[in-house]
């Protein structure tokens, strides 16, 4: 097993060494295949998602900051790619077109799971001061008052930063609707 | 970096029944250690088809780049060896 640490792979892929990034796939492969398993639910679309996202990664390797962790760069690519293949398999329903999912169906199943990672992605891509204020009042369920004293900011200005998040949020969910 | 997630959580998190820890997993390279264990039980080596992908995808790169390379060499040895026609004196 190569002993080299993940930037010192990067570094090597970097600059043209295949073996380097191999290394990097193996290594982390489980993790990437378990975060795309998680947003798909299904086996064989979460094995495509983790190959495309080490097959994008390998191609945006420049970009790449050394200062970030690799997995988690990793994980946001490939995370990104599942919602987008979720996304299209919804967009493109099955060849039995006469059959509605109901709420016990495996594929409706999988759109509420998709619905809530499509959340979750649009609160991560948030500015920093909208997302803390949003998510302390929205996921932790705080007063503003508390918000405005834990973020250090003035009252007014948290519920307008709470009012412009749910605006950017629920602009992005329209595509769910 | 340490978090007080629990285990039950994350398991929760790693099945997609949670979501709220998006942000969180995304940054928190402990929970990224721990999933990579609950996640690495049962997934498939990927590593042969991308690795495939990849190589194309390189050679395919180096052949354009070697490609490039010829054809403006070409061109300047174009330059250098045609003649450029003299005025003639008047």
């Amino acid at each position: 097993m190569d002993q080299r640490t993940d930037p010192e792979l990067v570094a090597a892929a970097q600059g043209g060494d295949l073996q380097a990034f191999e290394e990097l796939v193996r290594r982390h492969q489980s993790f990437v295949f378990g975060a795309a398993m998680r947003v798909t639910q299904n086996r064989s679309l979460a094995e495509d998602v983790a190959q495309e996202a080490f097959f994008r990664a390998w191609r945006k390797l420049d970009s790449f900051r050394g200062d970030a962790q690799v997995r988690s760069w990793l994980y946001r690519i490939a995370t990104n790619i599942a919602l987008n293949a979720v996304t299209r398999s919804r967009e493109s329903p099955s060849s039995e077109p006469d059959r509605t999912p109901d709420a016990a169906t495996p594929e409706r199943a999988m759109v509420e799971t998709a619905t809530r990672h499509a959340l979750a992605a649009l609160v991560a891509d948030l500015p920093e001061d909208l997302r803390r204020p949003y998510v302390l009042r929205e996921f932790e369920e705080r007063s503003y008052e508390e918000i405005s004293q834990v973020l250090g900011i003035p009252l007014n200005t948290t519920r307008t930063r709470i009012h412009r998040a749910r605006k950017a949020v629920a602009h992005g969910m329209e595509a769910w609707r | 970096m340490t978090c007080d997630i629990s285990d039950d959580r994350l398991q929760a998190y790693a099945s997609g029944a949670e979501a709220t820890l998006h942000i969180h997993v995304s940054e928190c390279g402990g929970c990224q250690d721990r999933l990579a264990v609950i996640w690495g039980a049962d997934s498939p080596d990927v590593s042969g088809p991308t690795m495939r992908a990849v190589r194309i995808e390189a050679f395919t790169r180096d052949t354009i780049e070697l490609s490039a390379h010829l054809i403006g060499d070409f061109f300047k040895a174009l330059i250098m060896l045609v003649p450029v026609p003299r005025k003639e004196p008047e």
